[in-house]
Order: structure tokens, then sequence, then C-alpha cells
């Protein structure tokens, strides 16, 4: 297995959280105390009649990523996410962004804070219903006291990017739900903050809209490289948006993870059911499966050359590739026999109806191809250069949550 | 069959009225002195003739009807001047037979407290108008008695505006030439006329007004009346210019009374009192918390020679040994309350508004400075304005928040009011109500604002709220006129604390109909919580807000109209004086064009407000 986002640079870390806690009630304290004496979160409400929301979680939110929270409902996504601008005061723990705990703010440190550096996006949109859609985008900025000129110009560039352009005077009201959420997501875009909070946005959106939108935040996000901490109860939305996924379950974080991370190695009994219901295909990306592509014949090499690698590899097709390992054709050992008594060059017997993917594509559309070829499906880079092959029962594989080869169920 | 049974309904009928002697029913026509006398009858008439009484309760005319008709049997006290309508038709065709005459030494005219003459060492009060003796010095001392209403003029409180003395006094001072220097003020009621008295002797002002004599403040308060041309006829009948004739107070009782209560009605014959007495009689019941039977108990006790010089001796014997009270039997009675446990809030508070007058008039005085200085702004602004103006005004209001028909409906609505010459009238409730509303709004609102963020104050304020919605309106106008005295003051005052309570209610309740979920974005984006007030739930809570301005406008014009009892000028005081004249034109007149002008405010503010809500 190759995964590029783990192996990646370490990045910078915009938001640490550490030993967050938060309690609704009139006496946290003692539910606290409970909590440490290991107390279970429906005993501490039975006896003490408090809530714990978050109990004792710590992470860290890298720059530019979108980092998901998923969990049944009341498991404290929201309780957690509405800790990062304080709608929520924790009861104990740290937030610490960009090297300053938050937590300590005082009002007028607080109000700047939620004016420059962060966002949040609604589930129920939370529009104003009393202004435009304009009036709505142009809220925060108006906060903040930018002059009227300028926050006009900068809302609609805005409404212009969420695609709501010749919607301006419109009251909100008189917009579909997907356009509504857009207005939402431009009220928080028109501010420009380092770090986009999403509590559900799109849950209240039907399927298809719901599936555009998500394509739209990954367009935007490519161009704008914002923190976005993004929660959802979708499984496929999450392993569709995260860069990294955090699972909740009753106020704690039990796992921490990549997608695929999640998706091969559940922590726990409770991750694999929450997991087993995924569809698949639309998480396990051609990178997933594809395996290193051990014979590889250059072009320069002869017809012996590939003949040979076959056998060694005990294959029946070899991929032939340049100097830069840029793909040239694939050839067969039929052909590759033939050949050598013909005398012909690796180049004259080249075949092409082969398959290349990029190492993105879900394996959802690699399913079709496999059936159809008699090769291995070759994953390219932009250059085409070759990363490695995909053989049909690792698709296989793939799709039945199999590691390696070895099944974890069963 | 049926004959036979209705013959044996008759007899039983008899039989009972043989063995017990009928029920004989009492005029109250509303103030103390009579239900004194009839109370000092009827225990002379239950102890000592052993009959039943009752009393019914009207005003004077309607009381003098139910003599004639029979539905009651005695008048104590029938003040024959003022009801000589209906009193004297009654003598002539024998319903009424007059019995005797129970005073007429009693006196009225314009009254001041002595002090105002003589100061008061005492209380540290100044002569201010040392030499005013006559009702012909008066306009030298205007500036004593200035009009609050209108400081170019002095004030003269005038007469109840249904009683007689009312045209007279008018009369008397076109006659006199009073009007130069003095407003006849209508005070609306006698009891406003009383609070107006009584609250400027307690603070030792000035104060120049009709009273008359006997009555429970003659008895209890140094006053001082104003000597006038001794009286005669003719000068009388020339624009009264001479004093008032002593009024014929008497005993009058239905025709029918002779053969069914003879011994009550030689009893009546010997019925007779003087002011001196009522006065005592009156002052002490004011002075025993408005005890009847206190006083009455005072009088057998007291005015023995006089009462038993009414009956004789062994009516008198009888009466004396029932009325000691140690001799009366205790009998458990559990179905009536029992006295010894009564008490009076009333009292309470009123010792507390009585603090606060003494200690706190500075801020009274200065607060009617304000109030009356924009009431009069407005007064004069929309004076200003010409009619035409004001109804073409109107008229594009209409059409701005509805539709041309609707503009052209109030604008002829104005005209009508305009047409009947009420124009004035409308102008002066228009610019009470208008302040009223003004003030609640600006008290009402942050009020509101505050109840809805605080959950105390919400507990505290609702049971006040309904209370104060459900407390029937008259009982606003004693507050406001022991503040603020009579006129216009008072009425806005009353108006205020009637019509804010909606104001305040639907600012609460708009404010916390904003939804959490939009007080959270705008926190989201570092809104201030002023921010958040001034940009997002005062803006949602608008259309409720403006519901409750609509109601505030509305309650605002009832309370105006009820403050003319009080004094305020406008439509209010038609209504009030054609209700005490039954002026049925007069009346219809003011009442359609109250309703008109309440139809176009309604409208007109209802209008916007739905206006807001679908925006
Ligand atoms: N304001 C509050 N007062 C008291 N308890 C609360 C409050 N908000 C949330 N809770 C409780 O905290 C727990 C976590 O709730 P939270 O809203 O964070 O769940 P969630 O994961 O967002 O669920 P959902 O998917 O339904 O939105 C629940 O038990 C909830 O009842
Ligand atoms: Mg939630």
């Amino acid at each position: 297995m190759i995964n590029l986002k783990q192996s990646g640079d370490k990045m910078a870390e915009k938001i640490v959280v550490k030993n967050l806690t938060k309690v609704f009630g009139s006496r946290p304290r003692i539910a606290i105390e409970r909590l440490k004496k290991g107390w279970s979160k429906r005993r501490i409400l039975e006896k003490t009649g408090q809530t714990i929301g978050v109990n004792n979680v710590s992470f860290s939110v890298n720059e530019g990523e979108i980092f998901v929270i998923i969990g049944l409902s009341g498991s404290g996504k929201s309780t957690l996410i509405r800790c990062f601008n304080l709608l929520n005061q924790p009861t104990s723990g740290e937030i610490w962004v960009d090297g300053e705990n938050i937590v300590n703010y005082d009002k007028s440190k607080l109000r700047k804070f939620r004016q420059e550096k962060m966002a949040m996006v609604f589930q129920q949109f939370g529009l104003f219903t009393h202004r435009t859609v304009l009036g709505n985008v142009e809220y925060g900025l108006e906060i903040r006291k930018v002059s009227k000129e300028e926050r006009r110009k900068i809302a609609l560039q805005a409404i212009e990017e969420v695609g709501l352009k010749g919607w301006e005077e419109k009251m909100p009201q008189e917009l579909s739900g997907g356009m509504q959420q857009r207005v939402g997501l431009a009220r928080a875009l028109a501010n420009n903050p380092d770090i986009l909070l999403m509590d559900e946005p799109f849950s209240a959106l039907d399927p298809l809209i719901r599936r555009e939108m998500q394509s739209e935040l990954l367009d935007l996000q490519s161009k704008l490289k914002k923190t976005i901490i993004f929660i959802t109860h979708d499984i496929n939305e999450a392993f569709k948006l995260g860069d990294r996924v955090a699972v909740m379950k009753g106020g704690s974080i039990v796992q921490i993870g990549a997608p695929e991370d999640i998706l091969n190695n559940p922590s726990n009994e409770y991750i694999e059911d929450f997991v087993k219901d995924i569809d698949r295909t639309k998480i396990v990306q051609a990178k997933d499966i594809m395996q290193r592509a051990n014979a590889l014949v250059s072009l320069k090499d002869g017809v012996r050359v590939a003949i040979k690698e076959m056998q060694v590899n005990g294959i029946s097709s070899v991929y032939v590739v340049d100097k830069e390992r840029r793909i040239q054709g694939i050839v067969t050992i039929d052909d590759c026999i033939q050949a050598d008594k013909d005398g012909k060059a690796l180049k004259e017997i080249l075949k092409y109806d082969y398959f290349t993917t990029d190492q993105e594509v879900y394996i959802q559309e690699l399913i079709d191809k496999a059936v159809e070829t008699k090769y291995p499906i070759v994953v390219v880079n932009t250059e085409n250069k070759v990363l490695g092959i995909i053989v049909r029962t690792s698709i296989l594989t793939g799709l039945l949550g199999k590691k390696n080869g070895t099944s974890k169920e069963n | 069959m049926l004959a036979n049974f209705a013959g044996v309904v008759e007899a039983n009928n008899k039989l009972v009225e043989a063995d017990q002697k009928p029920t004989l029913v009492f005029a109250d026509a509303g103030w103390d002195s009579i239900r004194i006398h009839n109370q000092i009858a009827a225990v002379i008439i239950e102890k000592g003739y052993g009959y039943q009484t009752d009393v019914l309760t009207g005003s004077s005319p309607i009381v003098i009807k139910g003599l004639r008709q029979g539905d009651i049997d005695i008048c104590m006290e029938a003040w024959t001047d003022n009801i000589i309508d209906v009193y004297q038709p009654g003598i002539e065709n024998g319903e009424i037979v007059e019995l005797s005459i129970n005073y007429d030494d009693n006196a009225q005219g314009l009254y001041v407290p002595t002090y105002v003459l003589k100061g008061d060492e005492k209380r540290g009060i100044e002569p201010l108008a040392p030499g005013l003796k006559s009702i012909k010095d008066l306009p030298q001392y205007w500036q004593v008695f200035k009009d609050p209403d209108n400081p170019a003029q002095g004030r003269i409180y005038g007469s109840p505006p249904s009683w007689s003395a009312d045209e007279i006094l008018r009369t008397k001072m076109e006659t006199y030439q009073l009007e130069e220097t003095y407003d006849y003020f209508n005070p609306g009621s006698d009891t406003a006329l009383n609070t107006s008295l009584v609250s400027a002797y307690e603070k030792g002002e000035p104060w120049v007004g009709y009273y008359w004599d006997p009555t429970w403040i003659t008895g209890k308060y140094d006053l001082t009346l104003l000597a006038d041309e001794p009286y005669n006829q003719e000068k009388w009948d020339a624009g009264y210019a001479c004093e008032f004739p002593g009024v014929k107070v008497t005993v009058a009782v239905n025709g029918k009374m002779v053969e069914k209560a003879p011994e009550v009605v030689a009893f009546l014959k010997n019925y007779q009192t003087s002011t001196k007495i009522n006065s005592e009689l009156l002052a002490f019941m004011q002075d025993h918390g408005a005890d009847i039977d206190k006083t009455v108990t005072w009088f057998f006790s007291d005015y023995e020679d006089l009462w038993t010089s009414w009956i004789p001796q062994e009516v008198a014997a009888v009466i004396r040994e029932n009325i000691n009270p140690d001799q009366t039997p205790v009998k458990a009675d559990f179905t009536k309350f029992p006295a010894t446990l009564s008490f009076s809030l009333g009292i309470y508070v009123e010792k507390v508004i009585s603090w606060l007058t003494e200690n706190f008039q500075s801020v009274f005085d200065w607060l009617k400075f304000g109030v009356n200085g924009i009431v009069s702004s407005i007064k004069k602004i929309l004076a200003f304005i010409p009619w035409f103006i004001l109804i073409a005004f109107i008229f594009l209001l209409g059409w701005k928040v509805d539709q041309w028909k609707s503009g052209l409906l109030y604008a002829l609505m104005a005209f009508f009011i305009g047409a009947l010459g009420l124009w004035d009238e409308m102008i002066l409730t228009l610019s009470i109500a208008l302040t009223g509303v003004m003030i609640s709004i600006i008290f009402g609102i942050p009020l509101g604002i505050y109840m809805a963020y605080s959950k105390k104050m919400e507990t505290v304020m609702k049971p006040l709220l309904d209370g104060a919605q459900t407390m029937p309106s008259f009982v606003y106008l004693i507050p406001a006129m022991i503040f603020f005295g009579l006129g216009t003051v008072p009425a806005v005052f009353a108006t205020i604390i009637y019509s804010m309570p909606p104001c305040i209610r639907l600012t609460n309740v708009g404010i916390r109909g904003v939804p959490i979920a939009m007080k959270e974005a705008a926190y989201s984006y570092g809104s201030s919580a002023w921010q958040v007030l001034t940009k997002v739930e005062l803006p949602q809570a608008m259309p409720t807000i403006m519901a409750g301005i609509n109601q505030t406008t509305m309650a605002a014009m009832s309370m105006v109209v009820i403050s003319s009892m009080i004094g305020a000028k406008g439509l209010g005081e038609n209504v009030l004086i054609a209700i005490n004249r039954t002026d049925i034109a007069m009346g219809f007149d003011a009442g359609i064009s109250i309703v008109f002008l309440a139809i176009i405010i309604d409208r007109i503010t209802q209008r916007i407000s739905e206006r807001q809500k679908n925006d």
C-alpha cells in the first residue's frame, strides 16, 4: 500500500486541542470529578443531572486540511465544533489557535478572533431572513466596520464564487435549500477567515444537491486552501471530503486518521459498525489498492529481457516504459516468443489495448475497466509515469475491505 | 280549578302582609350624606317600627324617577333645584310627597382654602392672596391660581358638568368678566373635583373653585366661601350676579307611603338636620375610614336630643334599648365573612402615594412641566397645519400603506369629524394620545427588551402586565389625579400606564421569538451584544413590535377618552358632558368622531405592521 497523503511532510498545526471537556448543567465540576473517577456518561447524567457533551478530547488540525468529525447523533460533534468559536465555553481544557489559547480570551479579543479567524456555516443555514442575500453576505464585514463600497465589492465576489450571481437582491426565503446554504458559505467566505467551521452544512440538502455541493467545496478548497473543520454523520461524505477523519462516540474521539486508515483498520467494533454500511466503491481509490509494478521492461531492452521478466514473475504480459518510466505499451509472452523467432524489436510488437488510470480514481469506475481488459490496469501520474498496477483481484479485495490480501472479516 | 288555586295564593299573600310589614326601599344617589341619612332613618324604622329596609342605587335623576314609579319609597336628600325637571312633575301629580325639609341652610359658590387668604404659620404657608375677599377680587389674583395647562391665565375649578351649578357658573364668569383672566376648568366629575381640592390642600397650594356645603371636605378642611352680592331674584335672573340661594334639600317619599306606612311618614315629617350637623357627620365619617355604621352609632349617642325629638318617647325607648351594642347577642353567622378579619389593601397604597406626593413633589412638578411641553408642542404643530393639508396627509398616508381607496376613506372620515365641528377637539385628543403613545414606546420597548433578556424580569413583569391590562382603566385616573392634579398631564400619565403594557409585552414576545440559530450566527461573526440587538433581534422582532404599537395606540385612544373624567379636553369631554346631560345628539357626534379617529389610527398602524411582516 502506498499512502501519499500520509507520507507527506509534517504539516503546520493550525489548531491544537488539549484535554477539552464540555459539560452542560449547573454543576460541571462535579461531573468532571466523576469523569476522572471513571463514571460513564449515562451514570453521571442519572446521578448528577449533568450532560457530558465532550469528554477529554485532544487532537490537532493541520493548516490547509479538511478535518472531518463524524459520529452518531448525540455523540458531541456540534458541542465540540462550537467550542472552537466559543459558542460553547469549554468546561476545561485548552484550544490553541495559531499559538494562542482562545479559551482565555476576554470579550473584545474573542470578538476580534471571531471576526477575523473563523467563520461558521450552520446546518439550518442560520441566515437572516430580514436581509437580502447580499445583506447576509455583507454581515460579517459590516460587523468589522468595513466601508460600504468595499464590503459590497467583497460580498459580490463571494456570491459569484458560490455561483449565486444574479440572486443578490433576493430574500433568503425565496431560495431553495441548496442555494440558501451557498449563501451561508458565501457569508463565511466573504470574511476571508483562516478557518471554516462547518456543522453538517449539507445534511439538510437532498442527496443530489449534496453531492454537487461536496464537489464544489472541494473545488473551492483547492483554490482557497482554508483549514476546514467539517462535521457530518454521513460516512461517505466524511471519506470523500476528509483529509483526516475523527470518529466521535459518547463525547470522546475514538479514532483519528486518514479515511483509508479508518476504513482498513477500524480500531474497534464501534467503528467497524460505522464503516460497515459504507459504499466502498466510492471510498477506495486506485492508489489504495495498486501494487508496485515490479516487472517493467525498458524500451531499449530486448525481447529476450521481456521474456525473462515474465518467466521470473510468472506473468503473461509486461508493461514497457521509457527511461523516465513513462508508459509506452504492453507486450504479451506469446508475441515476444514469436518476435524472438522473427527477429523483431520490442517496439514492433507493442499493444495499446490496456487501461490507464489516475491514482485518485475511485474503484467504482475501475470495476468496468477491470472486467473488460485482459491486462492489469496501469496507474499513472500526469506525466504518464507508471506508479503501479491494479490486478483484478485487488479490486475485489478492496471491495471486501481486505488488507494486503489477508481478510480481517470472517 | 285554576281560579281556585289563584284564590289560595292571594289569601296566602294577605296572610303574609298582615303578619309582616313591607320592606321600605331607600334611594342612594351616590353621595355620603344621603347614605348617612338613609342609615339613621333605617335604624329608626327597623328598630322602632319593625319594618325591613333596603337600598337602591342610581344617579340622582334616576332615583327620583324610581321614587315616582314606586320602586323606591324614601329619598332622604332630594336636592330639589338640581333635579327640578323630574321632581316637580312628581309633586304635582302626587307621585311624590314632600314630607320635610332636611336642611336648606346649605351654601354653594367659589371656595378657597383659608390659608390662601391668611396663611398658615404651622405649615409655613404665606398668605398668597391676603386681599381676596369677594369673587370680584379674583381678577387681581389670577397669577396665584395659574392654570398649569395654560400659564397665561388662572384656573377656576368648575362644577361637575351635569350639575345645574355648571351652567350658572359659566354664565357668572361672563357676567363678572372673569373669563378674561381665568379658564373655567371642567373637572369631569365631583370625585375629580374633590381630589383636586384635597391634593392642593394637602400640599398647601392655592386653589379656587366651585364647592358646596355640607360635605366632609367642608367639615374637615378650613375653606372660605368667597363673598358675592346678597341673593335677590332680580340680580339672579340677570346673569346670576349674586350668591347662590340655599337649595331646599327635602325628605320625599312615594305617594303610596302615606297608606303603606303611616307611622313612618309621621316620623319623617319631623326629620330635620342642618348643614352644620351634616358637615360634622361627614367629617367624622371621613376620619373613621368611611365607616357609615360607626358614624351612625356616634350620631345616636351624640345627637340624642335631636333624634328623640323626631319620634314618640316609647319608640325612642325601644330604639335606645335595641341599639345598645352590649345587649345584642352575638350570633355566629358563618355565611357572612367576619368583619373582624377584614382589612383594606387600598389604605396602604394610599399611604405610599401620599408619601410619594409629599417627598417627590419637585419630581412631579418637573414631569408635569416636561409632559405639558410635549403635549402643547404637538398640539401647536397639529393646530398650525391647515385642516385641508392634514386631511391630504391622511389621504396620502392611507394610500402609501394600503391603497388609494383606503386613503380616501380615512380622509373622508377626518373631513366628517371636521364637518361635525369637532376638529379642535380631535386635535386635542390626538395630541394627548400621541404624547402618551410616544412616551409609552420610549419606555415600553427598552422594558420589553430587558424583559426578553432577563428571566427574572419576565417573572416579575408578566403578572404586573396582566394586572395592568385587566385592571379597569378608570382606576388609573386616581393616582394620575393625585400626582398631577386635573387636566392634560394626568390624562397623559393615565394614558401611559394603560397603553404601555401591550408595547412591553409584544416587544418581549418578538425578541424572544428570534430563532436562537440566527442569534448564534450573528455572534459567531463577532457581533457585540448591541450589534446582535440592533442588527438581528430588533429587525426580526419588528413586525411583532409594530403590532404592539398598534395595540398601544388603540389603548391610548380609549384612555384619552376616559381621561375626560379628570379634565382632559377633547372629544371625550364632549361625550362626558353629553352623558351627564343625556344629550343624545352631542353624544353621538362626539362618539362617532372617536370611532372614526380610532379607525383611521388603527388601520394605518395595522397596515404598517403587516407590511413589516411581509417584508
Ligand atoms: N445546550 C445544551 N444543553 C444541554 N445539553 C446539551 C446542549 N447541547 C447539547 N447537549 C447534549 O450534549 C450531547 C451532545 O450533543 P451534540 O449536539 O453535540 O450532538 P451531535 O453529535 O451534534 O448530534 P447531531 O448529529 O444530532 O447534531 C447530547 O447528549 C445533547 O443532549
Ligand atoms: Mg449536531
